[in-house]
């Protein structure tokens, strides 16, 4: 299981585009960049840490024993750092951004919608390919895990500050309303 | 258009070809690295995440979809890390010299000299960087390092909110005091 590296999982995937769809699917990325629905939509799948997507347009050429490489399609690149299962991610994707999907890989063939969810991962597992070595370098931790500290240690950093002259009693409320507002993040 | 950059994170992909006869002895060699803490990857610390994928062939999705076998195949490297791209590739032959050339050694094209050759091999890696289009991070702005330390902090904070209870406010003080300074 190289795809695992403690709770994270890693999917790297790549699926044809079909001729003459490569400008459409590339206006379906830039507008995200105006409104950022996608991006919005991915914050709402809380378990993942990194995602991107690019296009291999054509192959990097580096000389023999490189033989030239002209591929007949664009390829579109999805990859994926996010804690949990592949099960669970596929249906997560699929129930919030089913919409945003057909967008995405609408251009690539075989697509099949992001429902039914099963033809879906069918899809994705024919495309998939597992990584021989992934690393993470806070495994144990989701995403969700990391958001919540770093939140946690600005509030932290916040009240140090306002309390460092503070009378005992008076420190003693602080920290009680630290606590308090920081419940969540705890 | 280009958006490998997202606040303070880049995100990195590279695809190189494997050298023909090449691919089962990189296969081996990645398979077999360490993982976690042991990683190549662990021992450069600007690095979020990152992976090697070997991609063989694309898949094949029937008619009306022509095949389209590559004349070699890929080795994919991806890695979102700190700061720029430069410095990053840079850290790898100060770093992981031998690591990196054990795997990049089976790939066309790669400098004789490795990661001897600095500027040889940024620029391979450069030549074969696959721009990204739509990059996505949970928490842009945050290094390794500022992830760790919070975690380890959150970590700190949930021991001392109980071991603080019970405790009158001059205690309480003194012991906040003590652990996390003034």
């Amino acid at each position: 299981m190289s795809n695992v590296c403690g709770r994270a999982t890693a999917m790297t995937v790549l699926t044809p585009i079909r001729p003459g769809r490569l400008t459409f699917t590339k206006l379906g990325f830039i507008l995200p960049r105006k409104v950022p629905w996608m991006t919005e939509a991915l914050r709402k799948l809380s378990f993942i840490h990194f995602a991107r997507w690019s296009f291999i347009e054509a192959i990097p050429q580096n000389g023999m024993p490189q033989r030239p490489e002209r591929p007949r399609y664009a390829y579109l690149y999805f990859e994926s750092n996010f804690n949990g299962t592949w099960d669970d991610y596929i249906d997560a994707f699929s129930y919030i951004m089913p919409v945003r999907m057909r967008l995405i890989w609408g251009t690539s063939y075989g697509f099949p919608g992001a429902k039914p969810v099963q033809r879906f991962k069918e899809y994705i597992t024919h495309n998939e390919f597992e990584a021989d070595h992934f690393y993470g370098a806070y495994p144990e931790h989701t995403a969700t895990m990391v958001l919540n500290a770093l939140s946690l240690n600005d509030k932290f950093e916040a009240f140090r500050a306002s309390s460092a002259n503070l009378a005992p009693a008076e420190f003693a409320a602080a920290w009680r309303g630290f606590v308090h507002s920081a419940q969540t993040e705890l | 258009m280009s958006h490998n950059v997202l606040g303070q994170s880049y995100a990195f992909l590279a695809m190189t070809p494997i050298i023909a006869g090449h691919e089962i002895a990189l296969r081996t060699h990645l398979r077999g690295l360490d993982g976690g803490q042991g990683s190549p990857l662990a021992m450069v610390p600007r690095t979020h995440f990152g992976r090697w994928v070997i991609v063989p062939q694309p898949a094949f999705e029937g008619a009306p979809m022509h095949p389209d076998p590559w004349k070699s195949q890929y080795l994919l490297f991806s890695a979102c890390f700190d700061g720029d791209l430069a410095s990053y590739l840079d850290d790898l032959c100060t770093l992981i010299p031998e690591e990196a050339d054990a795997v990049w050694g089976h790939c066309a094209g790669y400098p004789s000299a490795g990661t001897t050759n600095r500027a040889g091999f940024a620029r391979y890696l450069t030549h074969n960087q696959i721009d990204t289009s739509v990059y996505f991070s949970a928490y842009p702005e945050a290094t390794v390092q500022r992830v760790r330390e919070s975690l380890a902090r959150r970590d700190d904070l949930v021991e001392f909110t109980v071991e603080a209870q019970g405790l009158d406010d001059a205690e309480l003080q003194r012991r906040f005091r003590e652990r996390f300074g003034a």
